[in-house]
């Protein structure tokens, strides 16, 4: 039997809003990220997945049952969060309900949040944003627009691949934003940087100084998420990311 | 599996997942009952071989690098710091504990260390087994 994804919302119309999606991944950037624009901006929460493929586990936030993978609606943008590392037989049916979801509520693009393994990220004061996506106009667009580098070469593994390449192949503009974070540490300082990038991206401002100013205690937070996430990371051959692709074309 | 017992190779794929995901979960059982046991937390840690060295990354949030204990042997390294910044849930201990065995033995005269935004890395040269340097005509 095939796994499925369903997704289940209150939206009926995105009107061309953004998907921003921030699942677990390299350094836990895209997570930091997107958990942080619902909290700063209050998001609403609108949606959630569900999968047979998903654990049988359920958060419990102030007395309350909370979804695993949940959707969340701002004024430009829709945001998609996971509580877990996505599981590996998850990531396909994912990618694919994602796309068709945003095609169907007139979702304008889907821009994946995360992290690029710098193996010198101690050395690193600033993060860089690297760019990719599901075709070159739209790497070029946003490289322009958020003055990021386009990613020319390189591998990108686990859910933001899928959704770059389904998106490739049906014609669906898939950004994918890279900041340079540590590998198997939550990044609080390349969230930032991605958060930076947020007035260009979906017109939004927010201070990332309590961000900044919290970093040790979100790091101290998200160690077990972290944990897990490395393991999955493996299973999906994430180090893959810190390999530049063979040279025939 | 037995040898009569033929399975698909999904389905073979899939109860090789399900071995991983378990083994996985039985790790993080230990370490989180060995956090609750001693009241100590084992920090995320990294360890890579690259070339000569043996290169040993700690993510420490919270920690001064006067209040870091490090001992290095030719086998394994140890280290104990106070973690200073509030933590999120009384569950957690307030000390950083971690001793780890190395893939190889190292030299211990050649151990640097240095901590830089709350990781510490730890660099040390392999030991070297005594060869002769051979001129290739």
């Amino acid at each position: 039997m095939s796994v499925r994804a369903e997704i289940y919302d209150r939206i009926s119309d995105a009107g061309g809003k953004v998907i921003l999606q921030g699942f677990p991944d390299v350094g836990l950037v895209g997570s930091i990220t997107v958990t942080y624009l619902v909290d700063q901006l209050q998001l609403r929460e609108v949606g959630y997945v569900d999968s047979e493929a998903l654990p049988p586990i359920t958060t419990i936030r102030d007395s309350e049952v909370k979804e695993l993978i949940r959707i969340y609606e701002g004024r430009t943008f829709i945001v998609f969060l996971s509580e877990i590392p996505i599981p590996s037989n998850l990531i396909r049916p994912l990618a694919t309900a994602m796309i068709k979801w945003a095609r169907e509520k007139n979702v304008g693009r889907i821009y994946c949040l995360t992290g690029l393994a710098e193996p010198n990220r101690l050395e690193i004061e600033t993060p860089k944003i690297f760019i990719t996506g599901s075709n070159g106009r739209l790497v070029d667009e946003l490289a322009d627009r958020l003055e990021a580098e386009a990613l020319r070469e390189g591998f990108v593994a686990g859910i933001n691949a899928e959704l770059v390449k389904q998106g490739a192949r049906m014609g669906y503009d898939v950004g994918v934003l890279l900041a340079q974070s540590h590998y198997n540490y939550p990044d609080p300082g390349a969230a930032a940087q991605l958060l930076l990038k947020m007035p260009n991206l979906i017109d939004e401002q927010v201070d990332v100084n309590p961000l900044l100013q919290s970093a040790e205690m979100v790091r101290m937070q998200l160690r077990d998420l972290m944990r897990r996430t490395s393991d999955t990371m493996g299973v999906m051959q994430k180090s893959k990311e810190l390999e530049l692709p063979p040279v025939y074309r | 599996m037995s040898v009569a017992e033929r399975v698909s190779p999904w389905e073979w794929i899939r109860r090789l997942q399900r071995q991983m995901e378990r083994e996985a979960d039985e790790i993080f059982r230990s370490i989180k009952e060995f956090e609750a046991r001693t009241g100590c937390i084992i920090p995320l840690h990294d360890l890579v071989e690259s070339g000569d060295e043996v290169i040993l990354s700690v993510d420490l949030p919270g920690v001064i690098k006067e209040d870091i204990t490090l001992e290095v042997t030719e086998t394994q390294v140890t280290l104990e710091a106070p973690c200073r910044t509030p933590l999120p849930s009384s569950k957690l201990g307030r000390r950083y504990l971690l001793r780890i065995d190395m893939p190889t033995e190292l030299d211990t005269s050649t151990v640097k260390a240095r901590l830089q935004n709350g990781v510490l890395e730890v660099r040390a040269l392999k030991k070297r087994a005594r060869g002769t340097k051979i001129k290739v005509e």
